[in-house]
């Protein structure tokens, strides 16, 4: 009996470590490297660029140093059974909420840290600068109802 | 006060009344009246005519009448929108209160009167929605038609109807007068999956032991759904004339053996009753009669039509802007009257008006929106040089399908695609008017890229240069406007474009918008013309009908197969000379080369498996190599391609036996190995040699007759017949007078016997004069074989029969001499051409019948019969297939008579037969007399099915 019960308790805190159970897996082989909590927060990130700005890529930096370019659209299909879990605002949104009400028009090099339950990082949002009010086509800004987000990064602890 | 004064003060009293003029416009602009907005801005214009101000605002009052005057009265006066509801529907008017929905309370009927949820609609609207609120603008503008499709009837059985199977369908029309709730029992005993459409659109369905239903309805628990349990009764709320389906889904019955059933709980409010095997489940926009697709295409690119027509008022707007304007839109215009009024992006909360700045226009900002929007114009010109005439009518359309092929297509709609002449003038100044615009574009860009900040620290210029751009990108762009600039009417590398290395070909716009419309419906007939059997397009086709309408040019093959790739270093060593036997998986556009790229099926791999190697273009068999290796970098170097059976280092032997046989490799597989050049390779060495090497190369094989030879000496004997009888079938016959045919495709020297199965075996021919060579099965392991090539109805055998005829015998000709059956010389097949007169007519030609029927592919069974009865008229070696079923299959009614042994038949008439029989006699065949009296079965009812009745004799033993 104690043994069942020490199975069952491993097999609940496999999502928590991150572990690669069965439910946890997806298609792409670089985001599969993540850990739970990493993609959720993956996928609340990418909710909020998607809404705040017209921003289309984000560069997703794994821990091995390996890096990738990922549309926020692929990002949003492949890590959507994550959706339940995402945390409504995050941080980013009440980032920018918070900077919006002061009337702060640009912020330049923007790093956010995102902590697991134990209180460990696990991962860093980078942006160039956010600007309120515009959007970047080509090389120019024209006025627009969202966010410029310049070059948003995401590494991972 | 001097007259002078007087008029200064004038004026200026002018200037600030009619300055007032404009902020009232804009307060009419903001409030949505912009017929009000437009009438300030020309009174105004009177006094301050090319004021850059007034023509600002008046971008806005024109497209705000755009959606709110110009464009729903075009949908009104040609389309059969809804008047007042259309009108309604584009008002764009703020402070207007929504029109609410009606909501109707559901009620259960378990004898509890509890409200299961609320059935959401607008009375007048028949097409329900997920949000009829949300959905209300789009939905009221059209009455939506709805069409009945044929599916297969449910059954009847206890008061159910249940499907009979997969595609099912069962529909009623509500016929009382007074709308109320209707409920629909469901037997669901069974699991099932049914779905339930009202007025064409799908609103539910049920599921097994549930049901749900998601338009036009709301609950307190689910939103804007309403799910229940079953079995037990679905509630919906229906008005006169609306119609319901219910439709069985693929595999709607599960594990279930009959599904669920579906019963009206009130049958009478359904007169005259349900319709069995009937869904309606289309349903589309009402737009009226007489309406093609051209007409609703033509909405948004035909010129002085209402997209088109705001377009040309927007430039003209911004063509009032001079260098030194400066137009200034405050944000409380932009953004709203107070603050907290503005954006929320999600973030839940306002955004103070205040937080963004104004913004400036100047006259860059002006130039760089107006070549923008001449940018879009030009390409609506362009695309509108097409007919489109079709229909819009649901016979039509839904009959679509039935078109196998864009010909078959063409053949019923000859003009859809044609170029209309009446809409020549937008192409004839395309060319012009794109370069124009395009240099406006890049002035103005380059200018807005160097101009400074605005003084004023709250404000930014509509268009600024971003501060995160590199510096490279403002040069990368003037490249790309460059190249649009030299494809107008030239060509240009299409890497200049896009910034992307690529195969280093070029491009040209020049089609499209010179003097004439491209030819898109001959592209897609010429495009069908080259599908293969799998229905692909062989890339080296689709690049040569790219090239041929001037799109392309400068591409590498579409795939080095048959040639041998010498790739050399950046400091001219040779690093390899690769045979390529297989397909190397090649995109001359992309210039990727995907199987080379790594360890292949063989040794022909240029670099190692880490590597990612990219060709692109440089000269005619000549290119350039680039590899990225994520361990040693990048590398460049040439290369220089060449077709596998030249000679290039001149030793005798053709390059593909060298390369192979240095591998002891022998025949067609891959291999690599560094063949000496004494002289180096160049394009011109090269192209001399492809040039002699292809002087003999027949344009097509149709008509020819191959008599091919091992040189192997053992194998004297071993020789083989190809007749080509038309450009896509042959026959063959061998010394073992096996006799076969099949299909062909020959290209530049290449007989590829086996396009279907195998497109990557193909015969080559090295000719050394015009009637003989050598060639080489690349995939067989022989070696070269000798050959003859000649003119099928020349009679080298002299044996009174040409050749051609006599392989179409299954004979072989008797054209070898010597005990080591040596092929006739070239000299002697020229002397039997010289000889030959055309005494009878040409085996195969044309038939100059003017009145023969219509043989596509030559093989004497017409076309229509082929089309009938099971042939390909494209086939020519399937006409005995055709002819089978005719002798065979189809019978006539005399045929039928005598189906069986001893069988007569009668025909019914009137629903009755006749049937007698006498048995007679005959000693002379000539003189009958009756042995019996009439045995009469007189006279017998026909049943509704029985057309023909027939006497069987019993035959001995039977």
């Amino acid at each position: 009996m104690i043994k069942f019960n020490i199975i069952i308790i491993f097999l609940s805190a496999l999502p928590l470590l991150g572990m690669q159970d069965p439910a946890n897996q997806i298609g792409d082989a670089l985001l599969n490297t993540l850990t739970f909590e990493q993609k959720v927060s993956t996928y609340s990130l990418a909710k909020s660029v998607e809404n705040l700005s017209y921003t289309s890529k984000v560069k997703l930096i794994f821990n091995d140093g390996s890096s990738k370019y990922y549309r926020i659209a692929h990002l949003l299909e492949t890590l959507k059974k994550y959706a339940p879990s995402a945390e409504k605002p995050n941080k980013l949104t009440n980032y920018i909420k918070f900077h919006t009400k002061l009337k702060i028009k640009e912020i330049k090099e923007i790093k956010l840290f995102l902590f697991d339950k134990n209180g460990e990082k696990i991962i860093k949002f980078e942006s160039d600068g956010l600007k309120i009010g515009k959007r970047k086509i080509g090389p120019f800004e024209v006025p627009s109802n969202r966010i410029l987000i310049a070059s948003p990064r995401i590494l991972y602890y | 006060m001097n007259r002078f004064t007087a008029l200064t003060v004038l004026i200026f009293v002018v200037n600030v009344l009619t300055a007032d003029l404009i902020d009232e416009a804009k307060t009419k602009i903001k409030s949505g009246d912009f017929v009000e907005a437009n009438q300030y801005i020309s009174t105004y214009l009177n006094s301050n005519p090319g004021d850059p101000r007034a023509y600002t605002f008046k971008c806005f009052s024109d497209i705000g009448l755009f959606f709110e005057d110009t464009f729903p009265n075009y949908l009104i006066d040609n389309f059969n929108a809804n008047s007042s509801r259309t009108l309604d529907s584009f008002d764009y008017d703020e402070t207007k209160q929504e029109i609410e929905p009606t909501e109707i309370q559901l009620i259960s009927t378990d004898g509890m009167s509890s409200i299961i949820g609320y059935w959401v609609h607008y009375p007048e609207i028949k097409f329900p929605s997920k949000d009829p609120k949300d959905s209300y603008r789009y939905t009221s503008i059209f009455d939506m038609s709805i069409e009945p499709v044929n599916k297969s009837v449910f059954n009847l059985n206890n008061g159910f109807y249940y499907p009979t199977n997969d595609y099912s369908a069962i529909s009623f029309t509500y016929t009382d007068v007074n709308p109320k709730q209707v409920n629909f029992e469901i037997d669901t005993y069974e699991s099932g999956i049914i779905d339930i459409y009202l007025n064409g659109t799908e609103i539910g369905e049920i599921y097994d032991g549930s049901y749900k239903l998601y338009r036009n309805v709301r609950s307190d628990m689910y939103g804007s759904q309403i799910w229940g349990t079953l079995p037990g009764s679905i509630p919906l709320y229906l008005q006169n004339g609306d119609k319901l389906s219910f439709v069985s889904v693929p595999n709607y019955m599960g594990s279930s053996s009959s599904g669920p059933g579906i019963r009206p709980t009130d049958p009478y409010a359904f007169s005259p009753g349900p319709e069995l095997g009937i869904a309606y489940n289309m349903t589309y926009p009402d737009l009226g009669n007489n309406i093609t697709i051209d007409d609703i295409f033509a909405v948004f690119k035909r010129k002085d039509l209402p997209v088109r027509e705001l377009l040309d008022k927007l430039i003209s707007n911004l063509e009032n802007f001079n260098i030194g304007d400066e137009v200034v839109i405050d944000s409380q215009f932009y953004l709203g009257e107070s603050a907290e009024t503005s954006i929320d992006p999600s973030t839940g909360s306002a955004i103070l008006a205040d937080t963004y700045d104004d913004i400036i226009i100047q006259y860059w900002d002006a130039l760089a929106l107006k070549s923008i929007l001449g940018i879009i114009e030009l390409y609506l010109s362009v695309s509108d040089q097409y007919d489109i005439g079709i229909n819009y009518d649901y016979e039509e359309l839904s009959g679509m399908d039935v078109y196998d092929s864009a010909k078959s297509f063409f053949s019923v709609f000859s003009n859809f695609l044609e170029a209309n002449p009446s809409r020549i003038a937008d192409q004839l100044s395309a060319s012009t008017d794109f370069e124009s615009t395009l240099s406006e574009f890049r002035y103005s860009f380059n200018t807005i890229w160097s101009r400074g900040d605005p003084v004023a620290d709250n404000a930014d210029f509509l268009i600024e240069r971003s501060e995160y751009s590199d510096p490279g990108e403002l040069a990368d762009l003037n490249t790309s406007i460059d190249s649009l600039i030299q494809s107008i009417d030239g060509f240009d590398n299409f890497s200049n474009l896009t910034g992307e290395t690529d195969g280093g070909f070029q491009y040209s716009l020049k089609p499209f918008i010179g003097q004439s419309p491209f030819a898109l419906k001959q592209a897609i007939i010429d495009s069908e013309d080259l599908l293969d059997a799998e229905g692909d397009i062989p890339g080296n086709r689709q690049i040569e009908l790219m090239e041929q309408y001037g799109l392309v040019k400068d591409l590498l093959p579409a795939s080095f197969m048959g040639n041998v790739l010498a790739i050399y270093n950046s400091n001219g060593s040779l690093h390899k000379s690769i045979l390529v036997s297989n397909d190397d998986d090649f995109n001359p556009f992309t210039g990727e080369l995907d199987r080379l790229n790594n360890s292949g099926t063989g040794n022909d791999y240029i670099f190692g498996s880490d590597d990612n190697i990219t060709l692109s273009y440089n000269e005619p068999f000549k290119g350039t190599w680039q590899n990225e290796n994520y361990m040693t970098g990048t590398s460049t170097g040439t290369f220089y391609y060449y077709n596998d059976l030249l000679d290039m280092n001149s030793n005798g032997t053709i390059d593909r036996l060298d390369i192979s046989n240095a591998n002891n490799n022998p025949g067609g597989a891959d291999g690599h190995t560094n063949i000496s050049y004494p002289v180096p390779l160049t394009s011109n060495s090269i192209s001399s040699a492809q040039s002699l090497f292809s002087t003999f190369l027949p344009d097509s094989l149709k008509g020819n007759l191959l008599v091919e030879k091992s040189t192997n000496s053992g194998m004297a004997r071993d020789f083989v017949f190809f007749y080509y009888l038309t450009n896509s079938d042959a026959i063959m016959l061998d010394s073992g007078n096996n006799y076969s045919t099949h299909r062909y495709r020959y290209e530049n020297g290449r007989d590829y016997y086996d396009p279907i199965n195998n497109s990557d075996s193909f015969f080559s021919f090295i000719f050394n004069d015009e009637y003989s060579g050598i060639g080489i099965d690349n995939m067989s392991n022989e070696g070269p074989r000798e050959f003859i090539l000649y003119p099928g109805y020349i009679d080298l055998d002299n044996d009174g029969l040409a050749d051609a005829e006599e392989v179409m015998l299954e004979i072989a000709p008797d054209i070898f001499t010597g005990s080591n059956y040596a092929l006739p010389t070239s000299s002697e097949i020229q002397s039997a051409i010289a000889a030959y007169t055309p005494t009878e007519p040409v085996p195969h030609e044309e038939p100059t019948n003017p009145l023969a029927l219509l043989d596509n592919d030559n093989d004497n069974m017409p076309d229509a019969l082929e089309d009938k009865f099971g042939g390909n008229p494209n086939d020519g070696a399937d006409a005995g297939n055709t002819l089978s079923v005719l002798l065979n299959n189809v019978y006539t009614l005399n045929q039928i008579r005598d189906l069986r042994p001893g069988s007569t038949m009668i025909e019914v008439a009137d629903g009755y037969a006749q049937l007698g029989l006498t048995l007679q006699q005959s000693y002379d065949l000539y003189e009958w007399e009756n042995m019996t009296t009439q045995v009469t079965v007189d006279p017998i009812q026909a049943d509704s099915n029985t057309a023909y009745y027939r006497f069987k004799l019993q035959e001995s033993g039977d």
